[in-house]
């Protein structure tokens, strides 16, 4: 009996069953998709933040430790590829003369290379000018000493000893903050600045500086072993962290105290191991959503059936069917309709896979590839089983054969309405959301040096209680809409003309259906209102990242001490695709005992070489901040750090110590405290100051800028960089901002959402359509009688179309108008939550208008299509009406 | 002749295929037939005879493959006149959504009375049949007595010349059926309409002046008896 049903149903309900299946196929493709994404973007991070890293480990060697015998250890140990050994000495000065002028510098640091050293550790070292092997000069110092390649340069020891060498060529040392920094300092404390002056000799000639210095201060010397390490990791920046960290663990166990690890791969890990966080925060957060979406797509369209199922289950009956008979009956359909929709649903993201990432794993892992698709697969079993199985055994159980008779039944208020649970949801929603907008509110926190994340997964609960609170309400507005006739015909009186009132009667009394339809449309636009708003936003943060992290589109950097005057400048300004150019003039104060970078800004003109969000500064948009320094010369913006710091209140006094170009000395000099600047183009992370660059140039006797900020309208952006770097030559680094959006991808931002966007949008799409297109559609099948009788009793084509056409348009206009809201508060909600996903966060959200119309566009044609394809196929009357 | 006399619908030879090749299936094959203004017939014949297949084609529901349909309900070109013919289904054919007032009204309605007007008709029907209790009932809280009762009520209310009843008690216990018969009957009497009943059952075809009968397509009545 149960194949024999099952034939019939295959054959005479095949488009439920497609359109049921088709649900259960979106569902799975967007986790599969989704899930194997985020595995591939897990991989990846732990991939780019390795790649990251010049040296993994620099071993400092203990003071008397024997250097062969560590090296042989370090050798020796599990995933150690190359291990080289790297003197440091300090110098108390540089000195060059430089056409007839003697140029000297302070303190400075020498390192000696091994040969083969910039070759095994590429990132460290990037050659400039001259010869990449010899003594090398890095390009501040160069710069400080006005030498190149060729010149002599005498390197100052203690004990007024001195070695003269030819300088071969000029570098620039990328990761100067590891290569110097203070091996075996305590997690949390305070990075330490790398030295102004570097110069880097080969082994051999470090050799004669050892030399010097081993029996007078042999406290001065230093030994590191740099190591390359195997970058086979685990796929996870977590568990790569705690791989690597137990490895710099044993490595110092088998050191024995001789040495200890400046762990710069752990590091790194470290600080992808948030972002890891956030991007499995991402996929519950921008995901999940669509894939409950989808799930509840499906159970309406199997509850699209249910009038037509509760006949054929009561016919069932009636011939003497168990209730075993009927529940494996709907087994058989949910699996039937759970398989299909699965294998459909899977090949789909292979597809999508390879469309956009040109694999069908998304680039995951082996066991990624598998795990998500199985689980996504599962998934989708269960989707079916609570869509088909779950009503025909609850229909079993409720009904008896002569309520099977029943298709409408008095509509009334659900439980949850006559509670208010909907009202309570967005209540308790809207608290979740405030607590969120405080200050000290983190999503995901990774404890520098700890190997445990901390999730708040409280924080789920505000955008979970707003999806189920909007449904809820969405709910019931259209119920209550719908409940007044007069009104909903009035409304539909263009499309449905005399039949008005008749057909606000129809939909009154179906409004437990037309509501359903209402909410899936309205969350389905919801979901891409929302995705395609955050995702949005997040890519215009990234770009104000790019921005804030390079300065402007292209930025020329001169080391504080020298400078790029007026003949620079114009030279930079005559370069083809420069729209403008604006000086910045970089110096550094003291604030009582604190070292800041202080910028000298026009800000009158500032923007009209950067951009200045207002989430920048704190108190003020940017426009009133950048106002406030140019009514006032000596005004000055200050890191909210130092406000707290040093209790300041605005017009406050501030007095800061600068250098002096003409006494090289640092003098006091009062400034008003005028704002809180958080960023700022090209500034740092941690605390500075901004202010008048006139200002300073007149207490410091000293006009010219270290640094140039260049527009180019964005275009051309590679093309300018290259110009202008050989405009500037070595006197200044010269950066695009294409490099540095590709940089703030390894930073707290770096979770990839471009593909992400892609899969999710995508998906959003067909969402949106399905949930239109499909439910009108299924919804008009079931009513074709109606439409029959309709016709028999005279109605004209004009009249049927405009029925149809009246609740397809109520449905779309409803579905629309909740989304927007609906999706407007998912927006906001998620922009908070995600927060820390954002660099700087923004000032406002960036609306997607054109993928929203699309959408929008989509949706409300698939209806329309709906309904006149439904028309179009109407079989005769007089056969559905002979239909039992 | 007076107009009186024109009868309601006169078929020649008309002919009803299903199909294409060798899977054409005649349902009706030749009949000729005419439907005196307060005329009370009944159509008797097996299932699959071709008796609703006839009352579709004589209420314009269908398109006969050859031969003619002319009469008052007709128009000069062949198309039925709106609502001069009123249908009864086998199942009461009631939409699900409306409710009984609703229901009646709409045929109204579709033939272009306002609202008010149509749901003052259709509350005059209900009142001829009795049926204004039910008024707000929706079709699923009806027995089938009811509900065939409200269909006929539907028909009514748009004062149609000529009814036509497909089976309208076939899904009825015998003394319901009877009573529903007995409405049809004397509602057609107050408008002065004309009945055209297809039935299984002898003793509702008693109750009818005369008795067409049909089988595997091939109409046996009084006209083709005296073609004979």
């Amino acid at each position: 009996m149960i194949w024999i049903w099952l034939g019939g149903l295959l054959r005479r309900r095949s488009g439920r069953l497609l359109a049921t299946a088709g649900g259960v196929a979106v569902a799975v493709a967007l986790v599969a998709s989704l899930g194997s994404f985020l595995a591939a973007a897990q991989a990846s991070m732990t991939a780019r933040a390795a790649a990251g890293v010049a040296v993994d480990w620099q071993v400092e060697l203990s003071k008397g430790a024997d250097t062969n015998s560590a090296l042989a250890t370090i050798k020796a140990a599990p995933g150690v590829k190359k291990a080289l050994p790297v003197g440091y000495a300090p110098t108390t000065g540089l000195q060059a003369v430089t056409a007839g002028s003697t140029q000297r510098t302070g303190p400075g640091v020498i390192l000696g290379l091994p040969s083969g050293y910039a070759q095994t550790f590429p990132g460290q070292i990037r050659s400039l000018t001259g010869s990449p092997n010899g003594v090398l000069v890095a390009q501040q110092t160069a710069s400080n000493l006005h030498i190149g390649p060729g010149d002599s340069l005498t390197i100052q020891l203690a004990g007024s000893q001195s070695v003269r060498v030819t300088v071969d060529g000029v570098v620039d040392l990328p990761q100067a903050n590891s290569l110097f920094q203070t091996v075996g300092a305590p997690p949390q404390s305070q990075p330490t600045a790398p030295p102004d002056n570097v110069v880097l000799l080969p082994a051999a000639r470090f050799d004669h500086i050892r030399s010097a210095l081993s029996a007078p201060h042999p406290d001065l010397l230093s030994t590191q072993i740099h190591v390359m390490r195997s970058h086979q990791l685990p796929p996870a920046p977590a568990d790569s962290f705690v791989a690597v960290t137990a490895a710099a663990h044993n490595l110092e166990a088998s050191l024995a105290g001789a040495g200890t690890v400046g762990d710069n791969l752990a590091a790194a890990l470290d600080a992808a191991r948030s972002d890891a966080g956030y991007s499995n925060v991402l996929f519950l957060f921008l995901g999940l959503p669509g894939a409950v979406l989808a799930g509840i797509l499906t159970i309406s369209l199997a509850r699209a059936g249910t009038v037509r199922r509760r006949r054929e289950q009561a016919i069932l009956r009636t011939r003497g069917a168990t209730a075993s008979q009927v529940v494996r009956v709907a087994v058989l359909e949910a699996g039937l309709v759970g398989v299909a929709g699965g294998l459909i649903g899977l090949g789909g993201a292979a597809i999508l896979g390879a469309l956009i990432f040109g694999t069908a794993g998304f680039g995951a892992s082996t066991l990624s590839a598998i795990a998500w698709p199985l689980g996504a697969f599962a998934g989708g079993l269960a989707i079916a089983g609570i869509a088909v199985v779950g009503p025909a055994v609850g229909d079993f159980r409720a009904s008896t054969v002569a309520s099977a008779r029943r298709q409408l039944g008095r509509v009334r208020n659900p439980w949850w309405s006559r509670f208010g649970l909907d009202l309570i949801a967005l209540m308790v929603a809207f608290v979740v959301f405030l607590v969120m907008t405080q200050k000290g509110y983190t999503l995901v926190l990774a404890p520098e040096g700890v190997a445990s994340i901390w999730v708040n997964y409280w924080a789920f609960l505000g955008p979970a209680l707003l999806w189920i609170g909007a449904g809820l309400l969405t709910w019931r507005l259209t119920n209550f809409v719908l409940r007044r006739r007069a009104i909903v015909a009035t409304l539909i009186r263009p499309l449905a003309g005399s039949l008005g009132p008749t057909a606000a009667a129809s939909m009154s009394r179906q409004r437990s259906l037309m509501s359903q339809s209402v909410v899936v449309l309205a969350l389905a636009l919801a979901f891409a209102a929302s995705t395609a708003t955050f995702n949005a936003t997040y890519q215009q943060q990234a770009e104000v990242d790019a921005r804030l992290t390079n300065g402007a589109d292209v930025t020329a950097t001169a080391p504080p001490s020298a400078a790029l005057g007026a003949h620079e400048r114009s030279a930079v300004s005559a370069v083809p695709g420069v729209i403008a150019v604006e000086p910045l003039a970089h110096r550094f104060a003291y604030v009582g005992a604190d070292l800041q970078d202080i910028y000298g800004i026009h800000p009158q003109t500032i923007t009209h070489a950067t951009s200045l969000q207002d989430a920048y500064f704190q108190g003020g948009t940017a426009a009133q901040m950048m106002d406030r320094l140019a009514a006032s010369p000596d005004a000055v913006l200050v890191s909210a750090e130092t406000v707290k710091d040093f209790q300041l209140k605005l017009g406050d006094h501030l007095t800061l110590r600068v250098q002096d170009t003409t006494t090289k000395q640092f003098k006091p000099v009062q400034f008003h405290y005028a704002g809180i600047v958080s960023e700022f183009p090209t500034a740092p992370k941690d605390s500075f100051f901004v202010a008048n660059a006139d200002y300073l140039a007149q207490q410091t006797h000293n006009s010219t800028a270290n640094i140039l900020l260049i527009n180019t309208g964005g275009q051309n952006v590679a093309s300018v960089t290259a110009a202008v770097s050989a405009k500037l030559g070595s006197s200044a680094a010269v950066t695009g901002i294409d490099s540095a959006r590709s940089s703030v991808g390894s930073s707290l931002t770096s979770v990839d959402l471009a593909g992400l966007t892609r899969v999710e949008l995508s998906f959003a799409l067909l969402l949106a359509c399905s949930a239109g297109g499909l439910l009108i559609s299924l919804g008009l099948v079931e009513r074709r009688r109606t439409f029959a009788i309709a016709t028999v009793l005279g109605a004209t084509r004009r009249q049927l179309r405009g029925m149809i056409l009246s609740e397809g348009a109520t449905i779309t206009v409803a579905g629309a108008a909740a989304g927007a809201v609906s999706g407007w508060a998912l927006t906001q909600m998620l922009i908070a939550v995600l927060t820390g996903v954002f660099d700087p966060p923004p000032a406002h959200a960036a609306v997607p208008g054109g993928y929203l119309a699309l959408v929008l566009a989509l949706a409300a044609g698939s209806i329309l299509a709906a309904d006149l394809l439904a028309f179009r196929a109407r079989r005769p009357a007089v056969e559905i009406l002979r239909e039992p | 002749m007076t107009a009186a006399d024109v009868p309601l619908i006169q078929c020649m030879g008309i002919c009803h295929t299903f199909g294409s090749g060798a899977r054409t299936v005649a349902a009706v094959r030749d009949a000729t037939l005419q439907i005196a203004p307060g005329a009370r017939i009944a159509l008797m014949g097996p299932s699959g005879s071709g008796k609703s297949t006839l009352l579709h084609l004589l209420a314009g529901l269908e398109k006969p493959t050859s031969g003619t349909i002319t009469g008052r309900a007709y128009s000069s070109d062949a198309v039925p006149q709106p609502h001069v013919t009123g249908m009864v289904f086998q199942s009461s054919g009631l939409i699900a959504a409306l409710d009984v007032l609703e229901n009646v009204a709409l045929p109204l309605i579709l033939a272009g009375a306002s609202d008010g007007r149509a749901r003052s008709l259709a509350h005059e029907a209900l009142e001829l049949l009795n049926l204004e209790a039910l008024e707000r009932k929706l079709p699923e809280e009806l027995s089938g007595g009811q509900a065939q009762r409200v269909a006929i009520a539907r028909v009514l209310a748009c004062r149609p010349r000529l009814i036509l009843a497909d089976e309208p008690t076939g899904q009825l216990d015998h003394v319901t059926a009877l009573s529903v018969l007995d409405v049809l009957l004397r509602s057609a009497d107050s408008l002065n309409a004309a009945v055209l009943v297809s039935t299984h059952d002898p003793l509702i075809a008693e109750l009818l002046d005369e008795v067409w009968s049909m089988h595997d397509g091939v109409l046996k009545n009084s006209m083709e008896r005296s073609l004979t």
